[in-house]
This record gives structure tokens, sequence and C-alpha cells, in this order.
């Protein structure tokens, strides 16, 4: 079960107060082929990354007890600010903030990434769902470029991002790249099994 | 919602009045007190024994509890009375009823469907919904339709207005109810959260449910994103929920919510119901003879065959085959009744004319009704804002007897909020409101009295009525600014409210109205929100549509750009020629070579723009380029457009 409680942070760009719920605790049952952990109650996804209503900044608890340079701080003023008055920051775009932020720091690209795919679960079933899905794939595309946790997984997951914005041409390239890099190690199995059903027989869920 | 039908709970009344020593305050409360240990933990507890209507109260409130716990509770009741009582033709009388109950529960009649879908035949019976079993011609795609459910557990009924969705609809209920399911009808977006199984009373196994234009009856909703996010986990669910799920939606309605959402769903499961290839002149003939045999109009005649092709042959759609027959049943000249027929071609007309009798206060009445649609305002709300338009016009009418008046234009819920019968009288109360002055001032009016109240449900009956009528504000100095103050609103809610409201109905204004609302969105709304307004298909001039475009195209939002280059092919081609260059350009790669698979086919036919074409993908980084060339797959235009580059660099 999901839980959190409210918490008030300081913004560590303008000084404003954010009433923030952050999570405390979150079970994982089942998982997605996009490599979702599904969770009993509230999807916990929300309770992450918190954004500064008066000034736009986003990013983890922690992040708010840091510092934001001045390179940084005008752009959040460039580009976040203006959609602060349309409306209440909804979570996917919480999570788009947060990649945009941590791009602007530099972070490493499969973070950024991942900060995409976590705006697409929380966009679901939107147009928005999977323009934040080809950007975490043209993250991960671009961490191909340097040291990543695990090329096999990272390959795979391009493929299924695309294949969930219905590009199967594109999506089949990378699942025969996952399936080659996976190689005859035993460790990798699963995952090409994985890669070999969604070319050819694709499933949103993981059967246990 | 009654799950009961009414002749049983009239019948459970009429015995418990009749008891001597129950029939007061104090029997009711002594039998309720012996009831309810025997009625289990899981019912509610009785309503207040006390009020002055009594048993009537109590059994209705009983009634509203899904069958069987309302039938066992009834049930419990007459039992407990049978030890009460020695008069042996009441105890008959007891007995006699609680058979009929028992066989209720297990009862799969049209009364106990329409009961179990909160409809009650005695008080409604020209709503055709209370003959389906008689009046049912099913059109030609009703086979693959019952098909497509029982394989996918999913079918969407889409199409025209006036073409029988929700009567089909209700069939297949009617047919899996009988098959055992258990049905449900939700008729608001807002009812889909029943649906969700953390809800109070979630919608059990083995139903069959029938969502009913989720998005939007005339118009796309405020959300449609919410709403497509619950869909989309329902008909993952339905499986392992044992669960069958029927969704109607008028086909623009449909194309303007989802875009290029659940697509799959829509494409493989849809059926649509059309004018001219639903319905052969064979079941219009059937649907008319049909609904003749149900309304018996007093000009059928025995050799009225010629009447009946008639009917078939002029109006084409069921339902106003339906409407002419039930408005002209009591015309005893045949020849009077076809003068009519005309009338019927296009029932928004028709209802215009009947609305038009309407005295000025039962027409402010349906107004309200209608501007409310899809805002589940409760019936306090709805009075207050009625009563808000003070009564100047004589003579005033209360909103309770306005809406007697108007019974044959409405239905209602359990908790008595009224909604319109069909979409097609909203469309009428608009063309009726701009005829006549007074509900015009009448509207206004609702406008000012829903800005008294700080609610998000109030601000978009507001916007809906000035975005509606923008054009007639315009007119007048200092209304449209109304709407401005919206838009730009010191709640965030409200503001973010109020355009989506007005992005609903963008698509369905006239081109002044459009031209208005574009001009308020251009000064206060930022980029998301204009894009969704350009995205809207709209009357709104050329100029204009351009203008917007080129701002877009140069957003600083990334996701904006992307979302537009996405669209290109989806914009009117004089803002996709403007924008294009611009946007195959784009610093952003994953920009670019989206814009440049939409224009690939567009520009490729003019030298200078193929020219442009070549030099973006040429400044592509790799990545990009062997993601076009993996969508080349999907399209020729890019196919080509790589392949000339690839024999220019040779």
């Amino acid at each position: 079960m999901t839980t959190m409680m409210p918490k008030r942070l300081k913004c560590p760009n303008c000084g404003a107060s954010v009433q923030a719920h952050v999570l405390m605790s979150t079970n994982f049952h089942g998982m997605t082929t996009d490599l979702r952990r599904l969770t009993t109650g509230a999807d916990p996804w929300q309770y992450m990354v918190h954004s500064c209503q008066k000034c736009g900044f986003t990013g983890s608890e922690p992040e708010f007890t840091g510092n934001v340079s001045r390179e940084v701080a005008a752009l959040i003023a460039e580009r976040m600010l203006p959609h602060l008055r349309d409306e209440t920051v909804p979570t996917d775009t919480r999570w788009e903030f947060a990649a945009m932020i941590a791009e602007w720091r530099k972070a490493d690209p499969e973070t950024i990434a991942q900060m995409y795919h976590n705006a697409a679960w929380c966009a679901a079933s939107t147009e928005r769902e999977q323009y934040f899905r080809r950007r975490a794939a043209d993250w991960l595309e671009q961490s191909l470029e340097g040291k990543v946790s695990d090329r096999s997984v990272v390959l795979y997951l391009i493929g299924e991002h695309y294949r969930r914005c219905g590009e199967k041409a594109v999506a089949d390239t990378w699942f025969d790249a996952a399936i080659a890099e996976a190689g005859n190690d035993p460790k990798q199995e699963r995952l090409k099994a994985l890669a070999l059903q969604q070319k050819a027989n694709p499933q949103d869920m993981i059967s246990s | 919602m009654h799950t009961l039908p009414k002749e049983h709970r009239d019948e459970v009344i009429a015995l418990l009045s009749r008891i001597p020593g129950v029939e007061g305050a104090t029997g009711r409360r002594r039998l309720l007190s012996i009831t309810w240990p025997t009625a289990g933990d899981d019912f509610p507890p009785p309503r207040d024994p006390d009020i002055e209507s009594g048993w009537e109260d109590i059994v209705a409130g009983i009634s509203r509890l899904p069958p069987p716990r309302c039938i066992g509770l009834l049930h419990a009741l007459l039992s407990n009375i049978d030890a009460l009582i020695g008069h042996a033709e009441l105890r008959e009388a007891i007995a006699n009823a609680r058979r009929r109950l028992t066989d209720l529960a297990t009862q799969r009649s049209l009364p106990m469907f329409l009961a179990r879908i909160g409809l009650d035949a005695d008080e409604e019976d020209d709503n055709g919904i209370f003959v389906i079993d008689r009046a049912f011609v099913p059109p030609a795609q009703y086979p693959q339709a019952r098909a497509i459910l029982e394989r996918e557990r999913v079918v969407f009924l889409l199409g025209d207005p006036h073409m029988g969705k929700t009567y089909c609809a209700l069939q297949l209920l009617w047919e899996k109810f009988r098959e055992g399911f258990e049905p449900y009808w939700l008729r608001s977006p807002l009812e889909l959260k029943l649906l969700d199984p953390a809800s109070k009373s979630p919608v059990p196994r083995h139903s069959v449910i029938y969502i009913e234009d989720p998005f939007g009856r005339i118009s796309p909703v405020d959300d449609p994103d919410a709403i497509f996010g619950q869909l989309r986990r329902l008909f993952v669910d339905a499986r392992e929920k044992d669960l069958l799920i029927v969704v109607t939606s008028r086909t623009v309605v449909l194309q303007a919510a989802i875009a290029d959402r659940l697509r799959e769903y829509i494409i493989t499961l849809s059926q649509q119901l059309l004018l001219d290839t639903s319905y052969d002149e064979k079941a219009l003939l059937d649907i008319t003879r049909c609904y003749i045999a149900v309304y018996q109009p007093r000009w059928e005649a025995p050799d009225s065959d010629e009447m009946v092709k008639a009917i078939a042959t002029e109006l084409h759609a069921p339902h106003n085959i339906q409407e002419f027959v039930l408005a002209t049943r009591l015309l005893e000249d045949p020849a009077e009744a076809r003068q009519r027929l005309h009338d019927f071609k296009d029932v928004v007309a028709q209802y215009v004319t009947t609305l038009k009798r309407l005295e000025d206060w039962t027409a402010t009445a349906l107004l309200i009704v209608s501007a409310s649609s899809g805002q589940n305002m409760s019936l306090e709300d709805l009075t207050a804002l009625y009563d808000a338009l003070n009564p100047q016009h004589a003579p005033y009418r209360s909103f309770a007897a306005a809406l007697r008046e108007l019974h044959y234009h409405l239905t209602f819920s359990d908790k008595h909020q009224p909604s319109l019968r069909h979409p097609s009288i909203e469309e009428a109360v608009e063309s009726l409101t701009r005829q006549r002055e007074p509900l015009m001032e009448a509207t206004w009016m609702l406008v000012g009295a829903c800005h008294e109240h700080d609610r998000a449900t109030h601000a978009r009956v507001a916007i809906g009525l000035l975005t509606r009528f923008a054009d007639r504000w315009a007119e007048t100095p200092g209304r449209l600014e109304h709407l401005e103050s919206y838009f730009d609103h010191s709640h965030l809610d409200i503001r973010a409210a109020s355009r989506r409201q007005a992005l609903n109905q963008f698509s369905e204004l006239r081109a002044d109205a459009a031209r208005c609302i574009a001009e308020l969105a251009l000064q206060s709304w930022g980029d998301r929100f204009l894009l969704q307004l350009i995205l809207s298909p709209s009357e709104l001039d050329d100029g204009r549509y351009e203008r917007l475009a080129v701002r877009l195209s140069a957003s600083r939002d990334a996701q904006t750009r992307y979302l537009l280059a996405h669209h290109l092919r989806d914009l009117r081609t004089i803002a996709a020629r403007e924008i294009g260059p611009a946007l195959i350009a784009d610093d952003d790669g994953l920009i670019a070579r989206r814009a440049i698979y939409e224009t690939a086919a567009l520009f490729a036919t003019d030298p200078d723009l193929l020219a442009r074409l070549r030099a973006a993908v040429a400044r592509l980084p790799s990545r990009h380029r062997q993601w076009l060339a993996g969508m080349s797959a999907n399209s020729v235009a890019v196919r080509d457009l790589l392949a000339g580059i690839c024999a220019a660099s040779d």
C-alpha cells in the first residue's frame, strides 16, 4: 500500500514554501512490459517530485535542500514560469520539469530518460505519454554513447517505448539489437525472451 | 436509482399501509426494529420512521439498493409483519407479495431489466426504451457489434445523431441481462468512478456496462485525458473481471476528443452506425411498423402501407421515425400527419418547433438544465440558479413546476437531478435562445448568477454560455470582458477549467464566436492551451489560424513545438506550409525529425521546400536519421526523400 505524509519544503530557487506530500512507503505486485512495477493503492510516482508553484522549480525532496545555479534559475524562469500562469502543474509535467532541470544540470542521460519515462506513466493514454516516451527513448539512445547500467535492458526499453508509440518497424530494430546484445548469456535469458515476445506477440503486462 | 420495479414497491407500500398497528410512526418503528436484525448488517439504517410519508419513503429508500439486497429486505419486512397479524385475507396478500418478490430475485424480465438500469416503465412510457423488446430492429452492423462484444469484451458504437446508438447499446445490455449479466448504464463521465474497485459500491464481476457518450454528448468533455485513462484501465480489466463494455459516442465527438489515443481500440472494436448503410429499406419499414404497433397512432388505417413507406423513405433515421409517430399519434387524419413528415427530417428543428411553445420561465429552466449538462450540479444548486434570475417576467413559475412541464424532454437521476433526454435538445435550446431575446437576457443573468459562486462547476456553466454565445456578447460592450476575467481568473483551477470548457466547445462555434474566443485566448493563454485551440476543428478564419500557428512554431516550449510538428498533417495546408520550414530546421532533433516525417509528402512537390527538407535531414544527428529510415517503412514520401539524399551524395 502506498503511504505518504504532508511536508513543507523550502524552494531552493525562490525561497517560497512548498506544501508537498512525500512518499513514505509503497509495495509492488507485477510489472508491465516497459518495466514499470505496479503498486497497490495510490500511484507512488506522484509523490516523488514536487513543484514550487511560485517559480516552477521541480525536483525530488533531497533536491529541495540543494542550490540552484544562476543559469538554471534563468532557464526555469523562461521555460517553467509561463506554465504556472495556466494551471496547477500536473504530475506528468512535474516529471517533465524535473527532467529538464536534470538536463540543464548535466545529469546522466539514463537518469533523464527515467524521468521522462515516469512522466509517460503519469500521462498514460494521452498524447503527452507518447511525447514523453519519445524523449525517454531519445535520452536512452544518447546514453548508449557512454557507459550504461545494462546495455541489453536499455536497448530493449528503447524498443518498447517505440512500440508503445505505434512505431513497430523502429521498435523491432531495437528489439533485435537487445536480442543480439543478450546473446547466449544465461542472465539475460528472460530479457531476450521478452524482446522476442514483444516483437512477435506484444503484451502490456509481464505474465508471472 | 430505483432498482426494483415500481409495481412491486407500490404493492409492498399498499400492504404495509393496511396492517393495523403499523400504519403509524410507532408501528413503523416497532416493525423496523424487528426487521433490521434479521436483515443483517449489510443493509443501511432505515430512514426516519416518523416522517409523514412513512412506508412510501422507507420502501423507496430500500428500493435504491441493488437487487437482491432490496428484495431481501422487503421480503424480511413482510415476513416479520406476517407474525404480527391475524387477518387471513391480509396474510394471503402478504404471502402472495413475498412469492412475487422471490420470483423477482431470479426473474430476467424487461421491467426488472429496466428497473436495474434505473428506469420506471410506468413513469415515462413514451420512451422507446420501454418497448425495446417490441420495437428494436437491428441495424446492419448489429451482429458484428455483438460478435465484437462477445469476443473482445468491449465494443464502440459510433455514428451520426439519431441513428439509434443508445438503442443498440441497450439492446445488447438487455440480451446480456437475460444471459445472467448484471446491467449498468453510466450516463455521465462522472459515473465512471463507479468502475474504480476502490469506490464505495464498485461494479461487480459478470456485469455488462453501457458507458454513454463518455467524451461528451455533443461536444467533448472537460478532461478527456482522465476519462481516457479510466476507460483504458477498464478495458484492460474487462477480461479479468468478466465484464462486457459497450461505449457509444457521436463520431465527431469521439474524433475531437481522442486524437491518437486508444486508436487500436477504436479501429478494431467499433461499428459505425451511418445513414445509408445501417438500415436498408426493409429495416426502416420494420422500424416504422414497430413504432406504429407500439404507439398506435390514431391516423393508422388497416391499409396504411403507403403511409408506412412514406415515413420510412422520408425520415431514414430510427429516432426521427419514432419522434414522428409519437408526436402525431393524436392526429386522426393520415393526410394531416403526412403533411408533418418534413418537420421530422431534422429532429433538432422539430425540437425547436416544440420548444417554441414553452413560456419564458419554462424555457429558462430548460436552458439551465442544458447549460449544466455534464456538470453534476445538485437539484438545489440548479434551483438556486433559477431563483437567482429575479422573476421580473410574469408569470413566474417555480423550478419544480417548470421541470414537471418539461417532463417529456428530461430524465432524472436518483437524486432527482434533471438531464436532457436527447443531445439534440441541447442544440435546439441554443437555437431557441438565439431566436428569443428574453432567453438571451436570461442567459446573461445566468452567467451573472454563476459568477457569484467561486466554484469550478458554476464557472464551467458560465463559460459554456459565454463561449457558445460569444458572438452575441461581442455586440454589447463589456460583456465579453466577463469571459476574459474567467480565462485569467485568480483561482488557477477555475482559470484552467474555463479554458478547457471553451476548448471543448470551440469546434462547434460559429465563425464569429470562434474569432472572439481566439482573440481573447491569444491575449492570455499559454502555448499548451493555444495548441489545443489550433488542433480543434473550427470555423476560425485563415488569418488568425495562421497567426496562431506561427506563434506556436516559435514557442519556447519544446513539448508544444513537438506536438505541433506531430500534427502538421492535421493543420490547414496554408499553415503547414508556413510553419513547416521552421519546424524541420528546429534545433531540437526530436522535433525536426518529426516535422520532416510529417511534411515529406507535402513538401516533395515544391523544389524549394524539397531542398530545405534535404538540408534538414543532412543536419540531423545520425540517431534521428536512423529513426527516419525505420519510419520510411510507413511512408513512401520519406523513403523517396532518403533515397534522393543518398543518390545526391553518391
